[in-house]
């Protein structure tokens, strides 16, 4: 090309430009109900999107994004709107692959403007489950107009924060509300934050059962309330908890564990109303950051925590230290726990999960879930069923013991909750599918205590407490 | 009583049982015809060189967009479109609309991957006009599958102020 040329096309360009505005394209959008966008390849779109899920007249609602590699794209999956029409619901986002794309799931309102008739696109009631992320900006929730996220599971996803990257692997730049991030592991670049709830005053967010490690914040709760975060096991980050800023943030902290923080483990010096409970700290720089001006309690009153700098006697050998810890002593005299436990907490991650290859992708197959414990004896009512189409077929059995098993019967999932298996304290399902059925979620509800004077230890009044399967089965003590 | 029946007649009725069964067949084959012709719904093919599946009935670079417009007119009663290896690309004789609505429920599965290639900002070489970069694939219809392709070069959409938005943007 000759200079001249160059010169010209450049100018043309320039002025194109100048007069214009830039617009997201996606190689497939999604405008309608119940797509499957399967076993595809979204590569070298590196201005625009993968998959684009957006809203325009019609709702794209419950589309199924299933074992797709996105490689290299602006976006791998973008969330839009217009035309007045503003969510996307149900998306079900499923063992994909995401490398090198500059965000793989999300929207980012920087990037995209004059969207036209106003309203932007979110997801809501969906599940980002077994993907598989190195991308810059994994996943991001906001909106250009600020509409919240919520009832999302971020879950069983792997996460690899690429070096010399510098942005957070989850954020949540809008309002977010009953959003379960569970079961992921974080692996950080020590540089950023991997999960960073935000400014924007979310809540009811659940963290749990997570690896998270190597970041320079593992988790910044930002402006969050009354959200849990429990079971993870913080690992070899410079500051694995940043509780945020609040007087009133109501925030539950439990059963973690805490190891290697090369600054602080948990920074709750700007953050009142939080109780931390159960956890275990180990061999971090500095267990935490408090201030006279923020109380948070460190214990129930049944048991506190761990701490492996705590050296003070239990001459009553009742597992709890003799003498209350002053959780940040020098800092602050009024953050203590009065009742450390002389003893680490065991704390694992549970991480029982539906195999995917054997039951999807095209091959059919079964499931069987674990073996989910009542704690007493129970009535097991519920079992729904989440799948792309029908060719499924669902089957339980009870047990009173563990040990003796009634028979497998078929469950009619979508008819009266469907299952007819006797009482019993322990409950098992199992689901077949035929070639080409993604099974993509299986929720237990309605499971009550047969005694009626069994003291729920759930916060639900009148059942119980649900353990096991917490990977598949959802919200067991939450739905009725 | 017996009655007896000459050969005559006898030949007679045989050349009428004949005929009624050469009528019951025409018809039973008119009707297994037109039942075939009417049930559905039809599986089409495309391979833009023929190489993979030499019946296929869209057989160019630009098989793929038109497999799917046949598709998408619903007499043509067709309900999966099976598509063989190749680089597909979008007719691009003018800026608009090179993107492609699929507007009934279908199923497009691709075999060994065929590239559907947005071509990005190129050249087109007959008209001089640039493709513009425009989403791909649009689904305006339900329950659409479309399974086993690799997308790649789409580009960025430039949008002259005052034109509507079309498509994702």
């Amino acid at each position: 090309m000759n200079s001249r040329y160059f010169l010209i096309l450049l100018l043309t360009t320039l002025a194109i430009n100048s007069a214009s505005a830039a617009y997201y394209a996606g190689a497939v959008d999604i405008l309608a109900p119940d797509a499957v966008i399967q076993d595809n390849i979204f590569q070298g779109n590196g201005d625009e999107a993968g998959i684009l899920i957006w809203g325009w007249n019609i709702i794209g609602d419950n589309p199924i994004i299933f074992n797709n590699t996105f490689i290299g794209n602006d976006f791998g999956i973008l969330t839009l709107g217009g035309g007045g029409m503003i969510i996307n619901s149900s998306a079900t986002i499923l063992g994909n692959t995401f490398i090198s794309n500059n965000y793989d799931i999300g929207y980012d309102p920087s990037l995209v403007n004059n969207l036209g008739n106003g309203g932007d696109g979110y997801l809501y009631a969906s599940t980002i489950q077994k993907n598989s992320f190195s991308g810059k900006k994994p996943i991001f929730l906001g909106t250009q107009y600020g509409k919240p996220y919520y009832n999302i599971d971020i879950t069983q996803n792997n996460f690899t924060h690429p070096a010399g990257i510098s942005s957070s692997v989850v954020t949540g730049a809008s309002q977010m509300f009953d959003i379960e991030i569970s079961n992921n592991d974080f692996q950080g670049n020590n540089m950023d934050t991997l999960i960073d709830l935000g400014s924007v005053s979310s809540e009811r967010i659940s963290i749990k059962n997570n690896n998270i490690v190597a970041s320079s914040k593992g988790v910044n709760v930002g402006a969050a309330r009354n959200s849990i975060f429990e079971k993870n096991i913080f690992q070899s980050n410079a500051i694995a908890l940043i509780m945020g800023t609040g007087t009133d943030t109501n925030n539950l902290v439990r059963n973690n564990r805490i190891n290697v923080s090369s600054i602080i483990a948990i920074d709750a010096s700007t953050s009142a109303g939080n109780t931390f409970t159960r956890n275990n700290f180990s061999s971090n720089v500095r267990d935490v950051a408090a201030s006279d001006s923020y109380l948070n309690t460190w214990n129930t009153p049944v048991i506190g925590n761990y701490w492996d700098k705590y050296n003070n006697p239990d001459n009553n050998m009742d597992g709890i230290g003799d003498i209350p810890y002053t959780v940040d002593y020098g800092a602050s005299t009024n953050n203590i726990d009065y009742l450390p436990s002389a003893v680490p907490f065991s704390i694992t991650l549970n991480r029982s999960e539906m195999n995917l290859n054997s039951i999807g992708a095209g091959t059919g197959g079964t499931y069987t879930s674990g073996i989910i414990d009542a704690g007493s004896a129970a009535l097991w009512e519920t079992i729904s069923v989440n799948a792309n189409k029908q060719g499924y077929a669902v089957f339980t059995h009870t047990s009173t013991d563990g040990v003796t098993w009634s028979a497998y019967q078929a469950a009619n999932p979508n008819v009266n909750g469907g299952i007819d298996s006797p009482e019993g304290r322990y409950m098992q399902y199992k689901i077949a599918a035929n070639s080409g059925v993604i099974i993509t979620s299986a929720t237990l509800s309605g499971v009550r205590a047969v005694d009626a004077s069994i003291t729920p230890t759930s916060k639900n009044t009148g059942k119980v407490a649900i353990g096991g399967d917490t990977n598949n089965v959802r919200k067991l003590s939450t739905t009725t | 009583m017996k009655i007896r029946i000459s050969e005559t007649e006898k030949g007679k009725r045989k050349n009428i049982v004949s005929f009624f069964a050469v009528l019951v067949l025409i018809v039973a084959v008119t009707f297994v015809v037109t039942v075939s012709a009417v049930e559905g719904p039809r599986t089409i093919y495309v391979d833009d060189d023929r190489v993979d599946y030499p019946a296929a009935g869209f057989f160019s670079a630009n098989g793929f967009w038109d497999a799917v417009n046949y598709a998408n007119n619903a007499s043509n009663n067709v309900s999966t479109i099976i598509v063989y290896p190749g680089i597909y690309t979008p007719p691009c004789t003018n800026c608009f609309p090179m993107h492609l609505s699929i507007t009934r429920p279908m199923t497009i599965q691709g075999i060994g991957y065929p590239v559907i290639d947005g071509m990005g900002f190129l050249q087109n070489a007959a008209t001089g006009s640039r493709c513009c970069g425009y989403s791909l694939i649009q689904i305006w219809a339900p329950n659409v599958t479309i399974q086993g392709f690799e997308f790649r070069n789409i580009a960025r959409f430039v949008m002259v102020s005052g034109r509507a938005p079309r498509g994702g943007r």
